[in-house]
């Protein structure tokens, strides 16, 4: 009888977490993965505009975040420079056209949050941690501006002449999912 | 007029994608040739071109040798891998099949000095090119794209046994220095065409092998000796490194281009109806380097035509 109760009162508290549980669907509408990737004489700056995934606030236990980045989607400041980028020289996009960002905590500091999550870029996987400004409510707005080291994940060519870091800038202003 | 790359990216390609597997290959050249016997210097004109090819690629990098960059190269994986792509077995995280052209052109060169040390009969040899090619075919057409068009990967053996058997039908009997000028032109032509497709790196492979083959026709001139050890690096090489980069890049170059540089020694057909006594003639190489120029000149002015560089 005492295991019964202790289930059913589990059931329930389960049943409120996932009622509390608010999510975000997110697309390149509302999101926005931006790039500067920079070299000896100068910078160029791009993005993706197509990107699928979900943000979901769970009540007070913080932020899951899984993002998928269409790399064929990819654009820049130069339609040369764009075919190059998608070129095997970087981001191979016909052998890897998408890329991922799946979140594994998202703690809060005293001037934000610190997010930790495995990107995977080329195939390759590697956790990477960046700090971020989250608000949440009637609207998601994350704020994210960090660097990832391209050579991390066999990015290399053109290593000396083309900066090995890029910086990312990311921006979420998302609504609840059926608003 | 084209904008012209700026003069460090020249000097940057001179020196590492040129001068630099220029030197090692002739340096290597020329010692094979002086100290091999006359049977083993097809090898050294391999060998060679490999050394040259090498070199380069370490300051260059564009060839990953292992299938995963942060470990050391593991026969079992390669093995199992190479096993799967020639199934055509789509394989999640598995190599891209741009990996295997490097794996794919040394079988076949291998293959090929085999068949000529050992002097093996004219029916067999043909039937072991073919079989060789058949696999660098299989190799080099990905799982997705044997799916889409299953015809293309016999289509492609073919191809690049018809390269292979003509090219070494002429050279055979052609001047010395007629293959390696042919192999660096051919390489120079498919060098342009790549880096109109917007690549650098496959660009850098052709124009490292060019200057490999500048070499060789340094060596052949000076020995006054054929320098054909290494044809199917370029009848295979070639129109594999075209495949994989039309397959794996963006640009509005055309289908034809590519095809034009690869298959460009079917060209030479007609010279295979010249009588043997002939073929040694400065005419017969010149008509050859003509035949080879016509396909190689429309394929660079269609890229030129389709797309432009941008060096900004």
């Amino acid at each position: 009888m005492k295991l019964m109760t202790t289930l059913v009162a589990l059931t329930f508290l389960t049943s409120i977490a996932q009622a509390a549980d608010v999510q975000y669907p997110l697309t390149g509408d509302n999101t926005k993965v931006e790039w500067v990737g920079s070299k000896a004489d100068g910078t160029h700056a791009g993005g993706f505009k197509k990107v699928t995934g979900a943000a979901v606030v769970k009540g007070d236990k913080g932020l899951s975040l899984e993002l998928e980045i269409d790399c064929a989607s990819l654009y820049s400041d130069s339609d040369k420079l764009t075919g190059h980028l998608k070129s095997p020289d970087f981001f191979a996009v016909k052998d890897h056209p998408t890329a991922t960002f799946v979140s594994k905590s998202v703690k809060k500091h005293k001037s934000g949050y610190e997010i930790v999550g495995d990107l995977t870029l080329l195939g390759k996987t590697k956790e990477i941690h960046f700090p971020a400004t989250i608000a949440s409510g009637d609207k998601l707005a994350l704020k994210a501006d960090f660097k990832i080291i391209r050579s991390e994940f066999g990015m290399t060519y053109g290593k000396g002449k083309v900066n090995d870091d890029v910086a990312i800038k990311v921006t979420i202003g998302a609504k609840p999912e059926g608003k | 007029m084209p904008p012209l790359p700026p003069v460090e990216l020249l000097l940057d390609v001179a020196f590492y994608a040129l001068l630099v597997p220029f030197s090692v290959a002739a340096v290597v050249g020329f010692v094979s040739f002086r100290v091999a016997p006359q049977g083993a210097r097809l090898a050294g004109c391999f060998l060679a071109v490999v050394a040259g090819f090498l070199t380069a690629n370490y300051f260059r990098q564009t060839v990953e040798f292992r299938l995963d960059p942060d470990h050391a190269w593991n026969l079992t994986e390669f093995g199992h891998r190479a096993w799967l792509a020639l199934c055509g077995t789509t394989q999640p995280g598995g190599p891209p099949a741009r990996y295997w052209l490097p794996w794919a052109v040394l079988f076949v060169a291998v293959v090929g000095l085999v068949i000529h040390v050992k002097k093996i009969p004219v029916a067999v040899a043909w039937f072991i090119r073919a079989a060789a090619v058949t696999v660098a075919a299989l190799l080099l057409v990905p799982a997705t794209l044997r799916g889409e068009a299953p015809w293309l990967w016999p289509v492609l053996a073919v191809g690049l046994l018809a390269n292979w058997q003509i090219l070494d039908a002429i050279r055979r009997d052609a001047r010395p220095i007629w293959f390696p000028i042919a192999s660096t032109a051919l390489f120079m032509a498919g060098a342009t065409v790549l880096i109109h497709a917007h690549t650098a790196r496959f660009t850098d492979i052709a124009t490292i092998l060019a200057g490999c083959w500048m070499a060789m026709t340094v060596v052949a001139w000076w020995h006054g000796e054929e320098a054909g050890g290494a044809i199917p690096i370029t009848a295979v090489g070639l129109p594999g490194l075209l495949l994989v980069t039309q397959q794996s890049t963006y640009s509005e170059v055309p289908l034809a281009a590519f095809l034009l540089v690869g298959l460009a020694p079917l060209a030479l057909v007609p010279l295979l109806f010249v009588p043997t006594e002939r073929r040694p003639s400065w005419t017969y190489a010149l008509i050859g380097w003509g035949l080879l120029a016509i396909p190689m000149g429309m394929a660079m002015g269609l890229a030129m035509r389709y797309e432009t560089l941008s060096f900004e």
